[in-house]
């Protein structure tokens, strides 16, 4: 390596940034406060508190974010802190609708009063379930009973032994018939008169029985008739009767339990139809009702127990028990779960249902507070998100059953009275989703106003860093791992950089720094450490590499077996290592790709193999052709290309995508073109743009790594390494051997910004700058370059000149 | 139930029936208790010669009970009525009578009711004397209003069979005869005393040896100045199911039974 080289290449301690140790004042975490909120989120949290403390509707909240970033968490601490300081949510009863009982009523009590309303009318049914059989038992009772009775059978007896003595009298007999009352003369002995004997009796007497017995039988009728107005008459006094002892019994309760409601009218309106329903219903009430054998089915269990059940609260939410504003999180958001359901009892094969088996759901339990949801989960249940959104747009909870509202089911069901909506709905979930809803949803629009938006990385700053141990020290003590010493918190920073692959950012991706800390803490207990050291943390790193990175080992393997061709060492035309990135799982790690480009005279295509046989994708399309502009625009500006050249990715099979390669490719080309011999001991990524600008590239750190592996596999030579964009020195944040060897110049990183500077690394000779004629240095790589294209441009001109002289001939003859 | 009570075995019971009767009640009662004492047992169909003469009559014409219509009467009907009630009991007896293996007879006889029954009553040892309804009727009236009451009240104050102390040869009989049927129809035995506190103690003294700890025995006391009557009325208003009269050969105690029959309006069980 010439001097020039070393002198454009990396020193080693901009490979990696490390924390000064100086900047953290303690020994071991315990000497750490705890954290509230995770750190670097400070626009999300933001958000959150707008959209929490707003009042307008539609400002509910999503909270964005790649998962792992602690948006539950923040949401959820965020909502505590918030809700503490709120009154506690009013409980909700649902009480029979004693008019339309399949249209339960919703009442709304303040806190407590649900369960004190509800205890009350069980104690109440208790009370009244001895006091009415006893009022009713009472010799006051049936005493007042008996006089009704006592005078009815006055009424009626005393007429009709009225009717019998004047039938008496008149010598006529008042008998009982099985199906009647008849009337008929009788003889001394008070015995019918028999059909014979009538006969014989004078025309005048037998016309004056006739006339007695039928003036009898109007009389006997007129009497009959009376009875079932007196009947009635009889049933209204005992009715009143019934009223009057049945108040009694129950007054002094439901004026006690109407004093404790006395400021709440809508409960003192049902203790009313409670009271007027009791008193409908007295005689169920108080009448013993035998257990029937189908009481043990559950079927028409008493008609007490009917009754009695219609008296009972459903207490649907009771918040007696909280403290603050409800918060919700809902795990299973489906449609039942969400606006509650009403559930049925099997009874001999029929469903039935009342008002004491409708279920909340977990809006009903928001309700006066939070209800936090996760996106994709509720978008995964089978119209929980219509319901969400109609429960949203109407302002009020309306319990219908998936089956109702699609119109499948048409049986007569319950109807609850809806309930207000009285909270707000934080979705939790990934940034594609919402856009994707805010995209196609136009209701989401207007409902989900407010997006938290969770970062994934924050700025490395002082500040921050102090704060990212905090929450280092935070989270070991919520998960009761060792204590960590002060290397060992440095370290977990150093790695959140390189999570981030910027050496000025750190992660905010807060699982895997906890899932680290519990390897750590594991590794430390494996040793018998009482702290976790930097030791246990680096090995943790390495553990997880090692459980992922089985398939690079194979590359490696296949590469030092000369399965996969890649060479460290030489040169050769036309040919360059590049470097991609391959993601298996959670894991990534870079590994070199052998390019190569092949040229010829041609129309101007720049053929790319991964494209036509369609491996490429997109923006590797888009690569090449930028690469073919560059190639235009800097060399044959004012001359046709007239060259055809293909390039390809040697023994990719799986498809390949992004720009990232567009430098290698370029220098492949170029090398080609200009036949100049290209260094097989350094690889390269960047990507360019059509003025010659090498652009950053993602995966930088596995990239170096991945070609740092294949040089020491198969050798290191001192002469290898590996050529980035500038703009990506920043994100560097190589691993400690990789440092190393570059210390110890073995390996170097060589930052470039032009298309030139790679060419004079790579080929060593001067790629040369146009000089005030144009013209480039002779002999420099863009001289070749250059010098080529036009050959091939006045090749392709005298032949078609040459074919155009022929074609003329062949007219002319 | 104790057989060894009775120095005289029960061995043939009549039942006498009318055209008023709707319920089976005595009827199942009867055939329980000759079942029991393995007794055997006649039905006797009284065709009741009131209604056959008010048939008879031309003018003969009846006020119907529920609908307070009025209805022509002629003989055929009435005969009609007669045999159609007559085979629906003699079905029902059929049929208990087999379930409970009781040999049975039936007999048709057309006069007036106490007398014919009184007069089959001559050769038997127990007659059931049953009219459902009472003279006006009342006790269908009654019952309507009683189901007004609450049934734990009607429970509660009503004693089922009555025996009407006297001091009849056939008392211990009675009392045999009542404690079957109390027994068998799972109801407490009242036994109405005239007299006072020492009366009752000469009762139960008496009647001890004969008492089943399988039923309740209650004593009623009434005062020997009361009247028939007030005596009636007290059966009434305790909702007596069924009387037991121990009987002699006298007219008078036999015009008793017809009272008791035709104002309470339930079953009376006659004893000699």
């Amino acid at each position: 390596m010439n001097k020039k080289t070393q002198l454009l290449q990396l020193p080693a301690e901009s490979l990696y940034r490390a924390c000064n140790l100086e900047d953290f004042d303690f020994q071991t975490t315990d000497e750490l406060a705890d954290i509230d909120l995770v750190v670097g989120q400070e626009r999300a949290i933001d958000a959150l508190q707008f959209g929490i403390n707003i009042k307008d509707g539609g400002y509910n909240i999503y909270a964005l974010g790649r998962a792992g970033t602690g948006k539950y968490k923040t949401v959820h601490q965020i909502l505590t802190r918030t809700a503490a300081d709120q009154q506690p949510a009013p409980d909700w009863c649902y009480v029979n609708n004693f008019s339309a009982p399949h249209k339960p009523i919703a009442l709304r009590l303040p806190t407590g009063f649900g369960s004190k309303l509800r205890d009350s009318m069980e104690q109440l049914v208790e009370e009244i379930s001895i006091s009415i059989p006893a009022a009713f038992e009472s010799d006051e009772y049936h005493s007042r009973l008996d006089e009704i009775e006592e005078e009815i059978k006055e009424r009626h007896s005393s007429a009709l032994d009225k009717l019998h003595e004047e039938a008496k009298e008149l010598g006529i007999m008042f008998i009982k018939t099985p199906t009647g009352f008849a009337f008929a003369p009788m003889n001394d002995k008070e015995e019918v008169l028999s059909p014979e004997d009538f006969d014989k009796l004078p025309e005048d007497e037998k016309k004056q029985t006739t006339q007695k017995t039928t003036k009898l039988q109007r009389r006997l009728k007129k009497i009959l008739d009376q009875l079932p107005v007196i009947r009635k008459k009889a049933m209204a006094k005992i009715k009143a009767l019934d009223d009057e002892i049945g108040r009694s019994a129950i007054n002094h309760m439901l004026e006690t339990i109407k004093n404790d409601f006395s400021t709440l009218p809508e409960v003192c309106n049902y203790l009313d139809e409670v009271e007027k329903d009791i008193l409908k219903n007295i005689s169920s009430l108080h009448s013993s009702v035998e257990e029937s054998p189908m009481a043990l089915f559950g079927v028409g269990q008493t008609s007490r127990y009917e009754t009695f059940i219609s008296y009972s609260v459903n207490l649907l939410v009771d918040n007696s028990k909280l403290q603050s504003a409800p918060i919700i999180s809902e795990t299973l958001p489906s449609h039942s779960n969400l606006i509650g359901r009403c559930e049925y009892q099997s009874q001999m094969g029929t469903l039935v249902t009342d008002f004491t088996l409708i279920k909340a759901g977990a809006l009903h339990k928001a309700n006066g507070g939070y209800l936090i949801l996760d996106a994709r989960k509720i978008l995964m249940q089978p119209l929980a998100w219509e319901s969400l959104k109609r429960c949203l747009e109407a302002g009020e909870i309306r319990i219908e059953s998936l089956e109702r509202s699609l119109g499948l089911i048409s049986t007569v069901s319950l109807e609850p009275e809806t309930i207000p909506v009285d909270f707000k709905v934080i979705l939790i979930g990934d940034p594609m989703l919402y856009y994707l809803m805010n995209y196609y949803d136009p209701d989401f629009q207007d409902l989900f106003k407010v997006a938290a938006d969770f970062d994934n990385q924050m700025d490395r700053n002082m500040n921050n860093t102090q704060q990212y141990a905090s929450m280092i020290a935070t989270l070991a003590r919520q998960k009761e791992l060792r204590p960590l010493q002060k290397k060992a918190v440095i370290r977990l920073i150093e790695h959140s950089a390189r999570l981030v692959s910027d050496t000025e950012k750190l992660t905010t991706h807060v699982r895997s720094i906890s899932d680290l800390l519990c390897e750590s803490d594991h590794w430390a207990r494996q040793s018998g450490h009482e702290t976790i050291s930097e030791k246990n943390v680096q090995q943790a790193i390495d553990k997880q590499i090692y459980r992922s990175n089985r398939i690079q080992q194979r590359i490696l393997e296949e590469i030092k077996r000369g399965t996969i061709l890649i060479s460290t060492s030489g040169d050769a035309v036309g040919q360059v290592n590049g470097l991609s990135v391959m993601q298996l799982g959670g894991f990534s790690f870079g590994q070199p790709s052998r390019i190569t480009a092949t040229m010829r005279i041609g129309e101007g295509e720049v053929l790319d193999i991964e494209r036509e046989t369609e491996l490429g994708g997109a923006i590797h399309s888009k690569g090449v052709l930028i690469l073919s502009g560059y190639l235009r625009s800097h060399y044959v500006k004012n001359n046709p290309l007239s060259m055809s050249a293909s390039i390809v990715f040697e023994q990719s099979y799986g498809g390949v995508d992004g720009d990232s390669a567009s430098l290698a490719e370029l220098c492949a080309l170029l090398s080609a073109i200009a036949n100049v011999p290209i260094r097989q001991s350094f690889a390269m990524t960047g990507s360019i743009n059509q003025h010659g600008q090498v652009q950053p590239i993602g995966g930088v750190n596995e990239k170096i790594e991945g070609y740092f592996d294949v040089c020491q596999t198969l050798g290191l030579t001192g002469e290898q390494g590996v050529l980035i964009p500038e703009s990506n020195v920043k994100h560097l944040m190589l691993r400690e051997d990789i440092v190393q060897a570059v210390r110890d110049g073995q390996f170097a990183i060589y930052p470039v910004s032009r298309v030139d500077e790679a060419l004079e690394l790579l080929t060593g000779l001067e790629a040369g700058e146009r000089d005030k004629e144009g013209n480039f240095p002779e002999h420099s790589v863009n001289a070749r370059v250059e010098q080529q294209l036009l050959e091939f441009s006045q090749i392709r001109q005298n032949f078609a000149r040459e074919n155009n002289k022929e074609a003329e001939q062949d007219k002319d003859e | 139930m104790n057989n060894a009570v009775d120095n005289k075995p029960v061995s043939r019971m009549l039942i006498a029936l009318d055209a008023m009767q709707e319920k089976p009640g005595a009827l199942e009662t009867a055939v329980a208790l000759a079942a029991h004492r393995q007794s055997e047992l006649m039905m006797l169909f009284i065709e009741d010669m009131n209604l056959v003469n008010l048939a008879g009559l031309p003018f003969a014409s009846e006020i119907d009970r529920t609908s307070v219509t009025e209805r022509k009467l002629d003989s055929i009907q009435m005969t009609r009525t007669f045999r159609s009630q007559t085979q629906r009991l003699s079905r029902q007896l059929e049929q208990m009578t087999r379930q409970k293996n009781v040999p049975y007879s039936l007999r048709i006889v057309r006069g007036h009711y106490l007398q014919e029954a009184l007069s089959a009553f001559e050769v038997m040892d127990v007659l059931f004397m049953c009219r459902t309804v009472g003279k006006y009727g009342k006790r269908s009236t009654e019952q309507k209003l009683s189901s007004l009451k609450s049934e734990s009240h009607y429970h509660a104050t009503s004693n089922g069979v009555w025996l009407m102390y006297n001091d009849s040869p056939a008392i211990e009989r009675a009392f045999a005869v009542a404690s079957d049927i109390a027994a068998a129809t799972q109801q407490n035995l009242v036994v109405m005393i005239h007299g006072d506190d020492d009366k009752v103690s000469q009762v139960k003294q008496q009647i001890s040896k004969y008492s089943d700890r399988a039923i309740a025995i209650n004593y009623f006391i009434i005062s020997p100045e009361q009247q028939e009557d007030t005596v009636i009325e007290l059966l009434h208003s305790r909702l007596c199911r069924m009387l037991v009269l121990p009987i002699s050969t006298e007219e008078a105690e036999q015009q008793n039974a017809d009272r008791f029959l035709e104002r309470l309006g339930i079953p009376v069980v006659v004893v000699r």
